[in-house]
């Protein structure tokens, strides 16, 4: 194995995995780490056509899905793995919730994983825009509107992320940068973190596990693994299928 | 055939290769044969998402526009001295109402490195801002500068009080 990677693997086949009836719930964090890589990628893609002017954003989103080659499939691919991204999020988060594995000495972890979902959110939110369609553009309005009405700073805050008084070029400027710049760096800094502290710390174990006399355990590497790459191969199956057979989510509303 | 060389025979022949205890260099054992699949099946599905991505990636045929005539405008709206940059079709072109009355037009397009030639009014020259090349406003000849030749000209007429841009004959480059 080549240099860089001896030390990675070393410390893979070190670290175990608790096996028990609940371990299901250990690939969810996995399967949102696919989803980040299909939104970055798709979201690279996009971005060859897309053009974020006021005028021109619609056009463009219409030729993409329309006229270039596959690119309703990137599109649709990117417009329901970001639905689908915050659905395993939600997943995740309740599952670490009830197998409560958010205690001690794992607060860190819980709360950078709390910040990963708020940036989350904050992406679909920016993205929801970009296309410049009816219902993204009220869809805006209507939430830069609800943070203008928080008082004293509300208004300021509303123009501020408006880019002006009224929706315009100004929004899409800001929505735009935020979207593709800010919060991608954003991310790949939280996610760091929360990938780190999940070393530090190692898996978490449920507490009737903790009890048991005899405990099951498999290697991080390869047998975890092999088993994500499973689960990874699988979701992507019902992903596209879910894709190609139901056009863009944004056709739904 | 010796006793010993019988023996030897025989035990090449019927002896079953211990998969457990042969290096990899003598037999095709399963992990080989799972590495080899695997390595397969990436190739193949990394080539069948190629094609769609590729196809994704290539630039749109170009979507050149021609026309036979277009209505600049009336003539008074151009007097004497007087230009303008305008697309006929998708050529960039240049109308130029010249002091002396005459009427000319141009595929605007420097046959130097392609930039878009203007007219100065001052000078009474066409030129081209990326490399000064400089062109006669009547033949489009070059009078100064790196291009090679002159420019491409188009037909300006009038007609009903109006001037009328056409390639210069059926055709030709315009």
């Amino acid at each position: 194995m080549a240099f860089p990677l001896t030390a990675a693997i070393k410390f893979a086949t070190k670290k175990e995995v608790p096996v028990h009836k609940q371990s299901i719930w250990y690939y969810m964090g996995g399967i949102c780490m696919l989803f980040v890589v299909l939104q970055l990628v798709t979201g690279l893609l996009l971005m060859v056509h897309y053009v974020p002017s006021f005028d021109g954003a619609y056009q463009s989103v219409m030729a993409i899905n329309n006229k270039i080659p596959f690119g309703w499939l990137i599109r649709s691919m990117h417009s329901w793995g970001a639905n689908l991204f915050i659905a395993t999020l939600v997943i995740h988060m309740f599952s670490t919730y009830f197998m409560k594995a958010y205690r001690s000495p794992r607060e860190l972890t819980w709360f950078s994983g709390l910040g990963l979902i708020g940036l989350a959110m904050v992406f679909g939110f920016t993205g929801y825009l970009l296309p410049m369609d009816e219902m993204a553009f009220f869809a805006s309005k209507v939430g830069v509107d609800v943070a203008g009405e928080a008082p004293f700073i509300g208004e300021l805050v509303a123009n501020f992320v408006r880019g002006g008084e009224e929706i315009g070029q100004g929004t899409i400027n800001r929505f735009f940068l935020i979207h593709v710049c800010a919060l991608p760096a954003a991310l790949m800094g939280a996610l760091g973190l929360h990938l780190l502290l999940i070393q530090i710390h190692g898996i978490s174990e449920p507490e009737y596990f903790k009890k048991l006399s005899i405990k099951k355990y498999e290697k991080f590497f390869p047998d975890f693994i092999m088993n994500d790459m499973f689960v990874w191969g699988g979701v992507t199956l019902l992903f596209l299928a879910i894709v190609c057979l139901s056009g863009s989510c944004s056709y739904w509303y | 055939m010796t006793t010993q060389q019988e023996e030897q025979v025989t035990t090449t022949n019927t002896a079953e290769v211990d998969y457990a205890t042969e290096t990899p260099s003598e037999v095709m054992n399963r992990r080989v044969f799972m590495g080899s699949m695997i390595g397969i099946f990436g190739a193949v599905m990394a080539a069948v998402a190629a094609g769609p991505l590729l196809s994704y990636l290539w630039p749109p045929k170009s979507t050149a526009i021609k026309i036979d005539k277009l209505v600049l405008g009336k003539v008074a709206e151009f007097p004497a001295g007087t230009s303008k940059n305008f697309k006929f079709g998708s050529i960039p072109a240049l109308f130029i109402h010249s002091p002396d009355g005459s009427m000319h037009a141009f595929n605007a397009t420097c046959s130097h490195l392609g930039c878009t030639v203007q007219y100065q009014t001052a000078k009474n020259n066409i030129y081209c801002a990326c490399h000064g090349g400089t062109y006669d406003p009547a033949t489009g000849n070059v009078v100064a500068g790196p291009p090679p030749e002159g420019l491409h000209k188009l037909l300006a007429s009038v007609e009903a009080g109006e001037i009328v841009i056409r390639p210069e004959k059926a055709g030709a480059k315009a």
